[in-house]
């Protein structure tokens, strides 16, 4: 296993922990109603605690992992490209929400710059890119607004 | 609504586009890997708000039928199965192809295919009303417990550790708790967020995990590049010699498909490999496969294509998705407003059969485009993966947006891409996650009403005797992969 998939088994164990943990705290506000044997809280929290529970142990059994040797690393350049679309992509719903770029406009840049991040020879795919850009920016801003008569950004 | 004016309501040119719109998209992510049939039917979702049900759910079971096999063609002709479901094929598919058979090898896929598809609509018609009737006498403990066989059934069979299955399934759980109680009506887990009050919506969370945490991982997965075999139509057409030599493995491996359909949360993939390992140890030439042998692309691919009938029937009969893309369907009908599950028949027969007939039409129309556009499938691989990503991306942003024009449930189905990709990056299963998202709330709703009706006893889950069966099965599956991996005494070094 790469070094890389135990980071991420240690940051689903740490969400798990975290949610496990805000539930199981908040579901003690949750009274039991007098028609009803267990209340809205029971159920979350019984679930709540076996998440934590089995959070806490994979936490402990890709420490381990982690702390072992052999573990092969991937790729620096690849994380980076994942982490670069993805705040692209929050840009990008931040921007259309802001109202400050038309959509049409803000689709084609945001296809153009995703090709430019995600590919590894952007220059060979950019006339595709700039088809799409074109297609998903303006054909869909037409089409959203006149066939399926529905709001877009 | 009989099933025979939903046969001919369905070959009407608008069902026909939609049926066809549905077959094509479907084989197009079929063929390309890192894209399938659950991310298509999530993408398209938000277009089914502005649809009327029986044309949504037309459309997007006709999608299933594509992707189940659309892969076949990259299976055979690549090595490069587009869904998990056809990894099988490879097998056989690709050595055949090699030896230039091409042509036969996936007339033989397209041939079982279509028949497995078949005869799981049989089931399909003829076994969801019996199995309804019956789901309307269940009591809320034997739901409970069926919902909570269904859980540990997609869990053990998942891929990795079961303690990352189980903490998915947690995840998936814990995520469907906020917003208003249902048995009380009062509202929870909100921490403060308005937006929260009605929980978080089935889109967002779905088109999170599974179409941008997928496609973000995807992009991080090296292209593969194999060496493609030439490709001629001859022997496209399943000869009648085929046909007799293969009769028994189709109708056997088209079962095993329906059956394992069936068993909720369970679908294709297992559905391919449980009839092919039959297959091979039934065979009386075991050694042919995995070198091209025939047996091995009927039998892989009958019981891919008899799990999508298959996985329909509980859906329908009892609102337990049979599979991962049940669960997208499922999500559909509640877009709509509607509960699938044992009463359905009486309160929307006609989107049922509906379902039922787009289960036929869809399987015919599979069978003609995947005798007539090879040629041009094949060439769908070679749209380059980055296109295909942004495409993902934009859609994903677009249509969360355009469902309720909330940015909230954006910024949720981003958040959620990031669980889904950590998800999907550690190994950790999302079939339990968007399984039990969905079927949290029956369960949790017919075990209050269970102890409401038994003030408080929960001894008769276990006394009863349809859901103390359950139960128990419940139980053996949960602690079977913990037996079966203890080794055994004489392999420990102590004993040795």
């Amino acid at each position: 296993m790469e070094r890389r998939a135990h980071t991420a088994e240690i940051v689903v164990a740490a969400i798990t922990l975290a949610i496990g943990a805000l539930f199981l705290w908040d579901s003690r506000r949750y009274p039991i109603s007098p028609f009803e044997p267990i209340g809205s809280g029971a159920v979350p929290a019984g679930v709540a605690a076996a998440a934590m529970v089995l959070g806490a142990v994979m936490l402990l059994r890709s420490v381990r992992g982690l702390l072992a040797p052999r573990l092969a690393a991937a790729p620096q350049e690849l994380t980076l490209r994942v982490l670069a679309t993805f705040l692209l992509t929050a840009a990008y719903a931040a921007v259309l929400a802001s109202g400050w770029v038309r959509y049409a406009f803000a689709t084609a840049a945001f296809v153009l710059i995703g090709v430019l991040i995600v590919a590894e020879q952007p220059r060979r795919l950019l006339p595709w890119a700039a088809a799409i850009a074109l297609v998903l920016g303006f054909g869909l801003d037409f089409a959203f607004r006149t066939i399926f008569v529905t709001n877009i950004p | 609504m009989t099933l025979s004016a939903a046969l001919l309501m369905l070959l009407s040119p608008w069902h026909l586009f939609l049926t066809a719109t549905g077959v094509f998209l479907g084989i197009i992510v079929g063929v390309m890997p890192g894209i399938n049939g659950a991310m298509l039917i999530a993408l398209t979702l938000p277009l089914t708000y502005y649809m009327q049900p029986n044309d949504a759910m037309n459309l997007l079971v006709s999608m299933y039928t594509g992707s189940i096999t659309g892969g076949l063609i990259t299976a055979t002709l690549l090595r490069i199965p587009g869904e998990p479901a056809n990894v099988m094929t490879t097998f056989d598919g690709y050595p055949m192809a090699k030896r230039g058979e091409a042509g036969r090898a996936l007339g033989l896929g397209i041939g079982a295919a279509t028949f497995g598809s078949l005869f799981a609509w049989v089931a399909l018609a003829t076994l969801t009303r019996p199995l309804s009737d019956l789901a309307v006498k269940f009591g809320p403990f034997d739901y409970f417990a069926l919902v909570m066989t269904a859980l540990v059934l997609i869990v053990s069979v998942s891929k990795g550790s079961m303690v990352k299955g189980l903490m998915s399934a947690c995840l998936g759980a814990l995520v469907a708790f906020p917003g208003v109680d249902q048995s009380t009506g009062q509202s929870r887990f909100v921490f403060g967020w308005w937006q929260m009050t009605s929980g978080f919506d089935v889109l967002p969370v779905l088109v999170g995990v599974f179409a941008i945490g997928t496609v973000l991982h995807d992009s991080m997965t090296p292209e593969e590049h194999a060496d493609g075999v030439t490709y001629s139509s001859g022997g496209l057409f399943m000869r009648l010699s085929d046909w007799r030599e293969q009769m028994l493995n189709l109708i056997r491996s088209s079962a095993i498909g329906t059956w394992i359909g069936i068993l909720p949360g369970i679908g294709a993939g297992v559905g391919a490999l449980v009839s092919y390992t039959v297959a091979k140890n039934v065979s009386r030439t075991p050694d042919d496969f995995g070198k091209g042998s025939p047996h091995g692309i009927v039998a892989s691919e009958a019981a891919a294509n008899g799990t999508i009938g298959g996985a329909l029937i509980p859906l329908i009969a009892m609102g337990i998705p049979g599979s991962v893309i049940d669960v997208f369907l499922m999500g559909a009908m509640q877009i709509h407003g509607i509960q699938p599950g044992p009463l359905l028949f009486q309160s929307n027969a006609g989107l049922v059969y509906t379902i039922i007939g787009s289960c036929l039409t869809s399987t015919i129309m599979m069978f003609v485009m995947m005798m007539t556009m090879i040629p041009l499938l094949r060439r769908v691989i070679d749209i380059p993966r980055p296109l295909v990503t942004i495409l993902v991306l934009t859609f994903c942003v677009i249509g969360v947006f355009a469902a309720n024009n909330r940015w909230f449930e954006v910024g949720v189905a981003l958040a959620f891409g990031v669980l889904g990709f950590a998800m999907e990056r550690g190994g950790f299963p999302l079939g339990p996650f968007v399984i039990a998202f969905i079927l949290t709330p029956i369960a949790e709703a017919k075990l209050r009403s269970g102890l409401m009706i038994t003030d408080g006893d929960v001894l008769p889950l276990f006394t009863q005797p349809l859901s103390g069966s359950l139960m128990l099965v419940a139980l053996a599956l949960f602690l079977w992969p913990l037996v079966r991996r203890t080794p055994k005494p004489a392999a420990l070094p102590d004993a040795a």
